[in-house]
């Protein structure tokens, strides 16, 4: 049963409940908001911030001095502040350098007809160190104490060279194939290849005196392989079907490849580079693509930008891209990934 | 004894009763001593009683619970008497009342009545938002009353309506039920082991029954900002009753009017409910019907993109059952039914290269049957035994509309099918006591499910200890057909095996507290897409535990308060691996709190925190001649929910009529509830859509 109230308290509970619900009826009034502000998705935007007319095809780097390599010469430059890049050294190559690689103290220059090159990549004093003479060195690629060297006349063949005694480099051994080596990497011991037959071999190179190997991706007349990079277990092929394409591949412990992802792209990737957190493609347009691997596995086009150039190289350091497009002037670009402010 | 000397003579005497506390009106009686008449005051305390003859009356004025008053009234000569007769509460001495009956146990059945759910804040007095606040179940979004049992998926309920098979119970995912609140006498919600009645579900139950014919005519008007709702019941003879109501929503109309929403028409409903009831000797017929007709033609801008969809549709049910009480252990019930629903769905969505993609969806489907349920409870036992026989038609074209807004793979697939076929089943059940210390149910249901070519079996038991506290154990099998739009295909049925032990315990009289474990097994549930074809090779589990403690609508205090906690993995659509489900929600704590108050005041206060839900954000692009998203292969959630709303109404008297006014104030601290994230057309952008903001709710009832 209710309690004993006085007369006077129910009246002013009743305005008092009045008041309050008036009053919170009419605030609620004035603000309704269904939707936010845009955000960006990955909080990331591409800005071309640089442009150098420094010509090349390939940039390596080793901590903030990168290595440009340009027709028979190597330049160093000191690339500490974007802003402000410098020469620092130029080494001259016997021949055209073809392709290079860089490895401890020391830059393996692929020279053509002249073979390998091993350099001193001091940049205070660039100079070689030994030469090696193989049969129209083309890429190159060093891993432990070896390098992996595509030569021969029809560029099917990779020599492999011990390079433990940088002044010494020995021919081990080597491997053939039966079509035009297009592109090589090497990784934790596994060799990669890309041939223009559309076949995809990866060979196990613990041993290089006695390689082996280990899968050979069936060949498929449907699409055509164009280009590949590899980050810890996953290769990442570029692909033409009916339409541009990237297959993520993963390596399975019984040596077979599995598939993780597919994707379409907006056009072919002819290169393509890869770090721990992004991946880069060219296409040969004007269109550079940031790809994101924060799932290794399920690869995404992160950003997009287009230059004033037709990039034909290109590589990701810390927060830069820097692409190459030798034809153009000035040729070196550089791309900052800022982030965006929310 | 009080002696009221007016020697104003009359010949009507009126006046009017009261507490003299609170000065409610009293519904007493008077007693006039002289010519032993009783006469009872109308609900606003008046009495009036014509034509006495000139004497000197002796009143006892009394109301259970008061202290009786007595007066004297000396009429002299005919005129007109007012009186005002306040009375004095006073306790009511009770014996202590020992009682042998045993309160019934039922392991996950949950019950609301109608004016349960009409006070619960924020429910809006819809069934589908009321049953929110039950343990373990939670729901999608503020705008929607789509529901989800236990992280199970929407189609895994079942919604019955009167024992028959609603089609269509929700407008457009849920912004309203077909249901009008006034046509509901109550509902039972059987969540984990269902009894073997119910099948073809495999989270749970939904049971909403009618009220029952009036014997006496009444109505119901009411509007809101939201809908109007119109409710008439009249006997038209001793044994004859009909019942009818109508409403339509109204939000789409007010909201644009009032600029709040822009560029977003929502959708309309309409919804016709009609029961005729018969009584005979022969038994109780009654034939019932549900008309639910919508519309939408949704438009939503960003990014200087825009988003079209437009909905129509219109579903019928219809039914007629008879319910005969044979003997006293005897009872039947037949239902004969027929429902049909016509969707028609068209969207259109940006590709981010300057074109639209569209996409078209037809729905036609029909399902109608006969069942018969037959009680007999000869005194030591309790069977149950039913069967029923049905068919139903599909007729489905185009993509899954909702899918062409996540671009899930290609738009350009779709579920192209026309199929029907029969279906039936048969159950028993048998309740009975093992030494005094259980009640034991045991039952066994067969169903033959459409395109199916063996039977499936469920048992189901269940276990109660007679003694408080009241510990439980239920176990049982469940098989449900999937939706019917993948059955355009071969499939598996739904199959879930629930677990379920815990203990109930009635504090004091109206005071419930239940602590209850459970655990699922599904299989063969329903994954893969967006191709055109559909597996139904998924597992999952589910599994948790739940605290609820609720004090009834009895008294001036009413509420409950409940915390659930749960883990629910299912096969990822994308994979075969086992995921957390979308609609899976660890944490839930619900609760409300209710008082009646002096005056005809009513409040509320409901709070809901919960973990939000999981989603795939995307976190890239993919395409060649348009942008496609790319999910991520991993979860992650939303932030948490939350959400208070309150709610006060105040009855009044208006031209003899009942009424109230009320105000619900949803979502009080504006929290803001994120429902998902929309995106661009090249999915660089995205902005989170909220839930409800604070806003405010009035409206008014008219009881005539």
């Amino acid at each position: 049963m209710p309690h004993r109230t006085t007369q006077l308290k129910l009246p002013a509970l009743h305005i008092i409940m009045a008041l309050a619900i008036i009053s919170l009826t009419l605030t609620s009034c004035f603000d309704f908001e269904f939707e936010s502000p845009y955000e960006d998705i990955n909080g990331i935007y591409l800005e071309h911030v640089q442009s150098y007319e420094y010509g090349g095809t390939k940039l390596l780097f080793s901590g903030n001095i990168g290595y440009l390599v340009s027709n028979d010469s190597m330049q160093i430059h000191d690339f500490t502040h974007v802003d402000s890049i410098f020469l620092l050294n130029v080494y001259q190559a016997s021949y055209y350098i073809s392709d290079f690689d860089i490895a401890g103290a020391y830059a393996f220059l692929a020279c053509g007809i002249l073979g390998l090159e091993i350099v001193d990549r001091n940049y205070e004093q660039p100079h070689i160190v030994a030469s090696l003479n193989l049969d129209h060195a083309r890429k190159i690629r060093v891993s432990g104490e070896h390098a992996y060297v595509v030569t021969g006349a029809y560029i099917n063949v990779v020599d492999i060279v011990n390079i433990a005694d940088k002044s010494n480099p020995i021919l081990v051994s080597n491997i053939s194939f039966n079509g035009v080596i297009i592109h090589m990497e090497v990784h934790s011991n596994l060799l990669y290849i890309l041939l223009n037959t559309n076949e995809f071999h990866i060979i196990d190179v613990t041993d290089p005196i006695s390689p082996s190997a280990v899968y050979v991706l069936p060949y498929n007349d449907s699409l055509i392989y164009r280009s590949f990079t590899v980050r810890d277990d996953y290769i990442y092929l570029s692909i033409v079907a009916d339409i541009p394409g990237l297959i993520t591949y993963r390596m399975q412990d019984n040596n077979e490849l599995a598939i993780t992802s597919e994707i379409c792209c907006p056009g072919v990737f002819r290169d393509m580079y890869a770090t721990t957190s992004y991946g880069l493609a060219l296409t040969g347009s004007s269109y550079i693509f940031l790809l994101s691997l924060e799932y290794p596995a399920a690869p995404s086009i992160s950003e997009t930008i287009s230059i004033d150039a037709q990039p034909e190289y290109g590589i990701i350091k810390d927060n830069y891209i820097y692409v190459l497009a030798p034809t153009f002037t000035p040729s070196l670009k550089i791309i900052e990934i800022k982030q965006v402010d929310q | 004894m009080s002696l009221l000397l007016l020697c104003v003579v009359s010949t009507i005497l009126s006046g009017d009763v009261y507490d003299i506390d609170t000065k409610d009106p009293l519904q007493a009686h008077v007693l006039i001593v002289e010519t032993d008449q009783i006469h009872l005051c109308n609900p606003q305390g008046t009495f009036a009683i014509p034509d006495l003859p000139l004497h000197t009356y002796g009143l006892i004025i009394s109301h259970i619970g008061y202290k009786d008053e007595t007066l004297t009234v000396v009429i002299q000569q005919p005129d007109t008497i007012k009186i005002q007769v306040g009375l004095s509460s006073t306790p009511i001495d009770v014996e202590q009342v020992e009682t042998k009956a045993e309160r019934i146990v039922a392991p996950g059945k949950r019950t609301f009545t109608k004016e349960e759910m009409e006070v619960i804040p924020g429910a809006e007095k819809d069934v589908f938002r009321a049953i929110q606040m039950i343990p373990g179940v939670s729901a999608a979004s503020d705008y929607l009353g789509l529901f989800y049992v236990r992280g199970g998926e929407l189609y895994e309920n079942k919604v019955l309506f009167d024992h028959v098979e609603i089609l269509s119970p929700y407008h457009y995912f849920g912004i309203g039920s077909a249901f009008n609140v006034d046509l509901i006498e109550d509902f039972e919600f059987h969540i984990g082991t269902v009894p073997v009645r119910y099948g073809d579900a495999v989270s749970s139950v939904l049971l909403v029954n009618s009220r029952q014919a009036d014997t006496r005519q009444n109505g119901v008007v009411s509007i809101d900002p939201i809908e109007a709702n119109f409710f008439c019941s009249k006997p038209l003879t001793k044994n004859l009753s009909v019942a009818l109501s109508a409403k339509r929503n109204y939000l789409d109309v007010l909201l644009r009017e009032l600029g709040i929403v822009e560029g977003v028409l929502l959708p309309y409903f309409f919804d016709l409910q009609a029961k005729v009831s018969i009584g005979t000797k022969y038994g109780n017929f009654s034939l019932n019907g549900l008309h639910s007709k919508e519309g939408t033609d949704i438009q939503a801008s960003f990014a200087e993109e825009t988003v079209e969809l437009q909905m129509n549709g219109v579903s019928n049910t219809f039914w007629l059952d008879y319910d005969i009480n044979a003997s006293e252990q005897l009872s039947l019930q037949t239902y004969v039914f027929y429902s049909n629903m016509d969707r028609y769905l068209h969207g259109e969505v940006p590709t981010g290269t300057g074109s639209s993609e569209t996409a078209t969806e037809e729905y036609d489907v029909q399902k109608y049957g006969t069942y018969l349920h037959m009680e007999y409870s000869p005194g030591f036992v309790t069977l149950t035994i039913g069967g029923g026989i049905g068919r139903y038609e599909l007729m489905h074209t185009g993509p899954r509309i909702e899918d062409i807004f996540y671009k899930i793979g290609s738009i350009n697939y779709s579920l192209e099918g026309d199929t029907s076929d029969y279906y039936s089943f048969l159950y028993a059940t048998q309740r009975f006591s093992i030494l005094d210390l259980l009640n034991c149910e045991v039952g066994e249901r067969i169903d033959w499910l459409p395109a199916i070519k063996d039977p499936v079996f469920s048992p189901r038991i269940k276990l109660v200890h007679k003694k408080r506290p009241n510990l439980f154990f239920a176990y049982g099998h469940h098989y449900q057909t999937p939706p019917l739009e993948y059955q355009v295909q071969e499939y598996e049925p739904l199959k879930a095996k629930s677990l379920n032990i815990g203990v109930e315990h009635l504090i004091i009289p109206g005071l419930l507290g239940k602590i209850e474990y459970y655990k699922k097994e599904y299989e063969n549930l329903i994954r893969g897409y967006p191709t055109d074809l559909f597996f139904n090779d998924g597992t999952g589990t589910a599994s948790g535990i739940e605290f609820s403690l609720r004090k009834y609508r009895v008294g001036r205090l009413y509420g409950m308060i409940s915390y659930a906690y749960s883990l629910s993995k299912r096969t990822s659509p994308y994979d075969s691996t086992v995921v957390t489900s979308d609609v899976h929600r660890p944490h839930i704590l619900n609760a409300f709190l209710g008082n009646r108050l002096p005056a005809g005041f009513e409040v509320g206060i409901k709070l809901q925190v919960s973990s939000g839900l999981a989603y795939r954000p995307v976190i890239g692009r993919e395409g060649h001649d348009q942008w496609m998203p790319i999910y991520s292969p991993t979860k992650e959630r939303l932030p948490y929910y939350q959400r208070i709303d309150v709610h006060v109404e105040k009855e009044f008297s208006l031209w003899g009529m009942q009424g109230e006014l009320y105000v619900t104030l949803l979502n009080i601290t504006n929290h803001k509830n994120i429902q998902g994230y929309l995106y661009n057309g090249d999915y660089t952008l995205r902005k989170a859509i909220y839930q409800l903001p604070r806003m405010p709710l009035v409206g008014i009832r008219i009881k005539f």
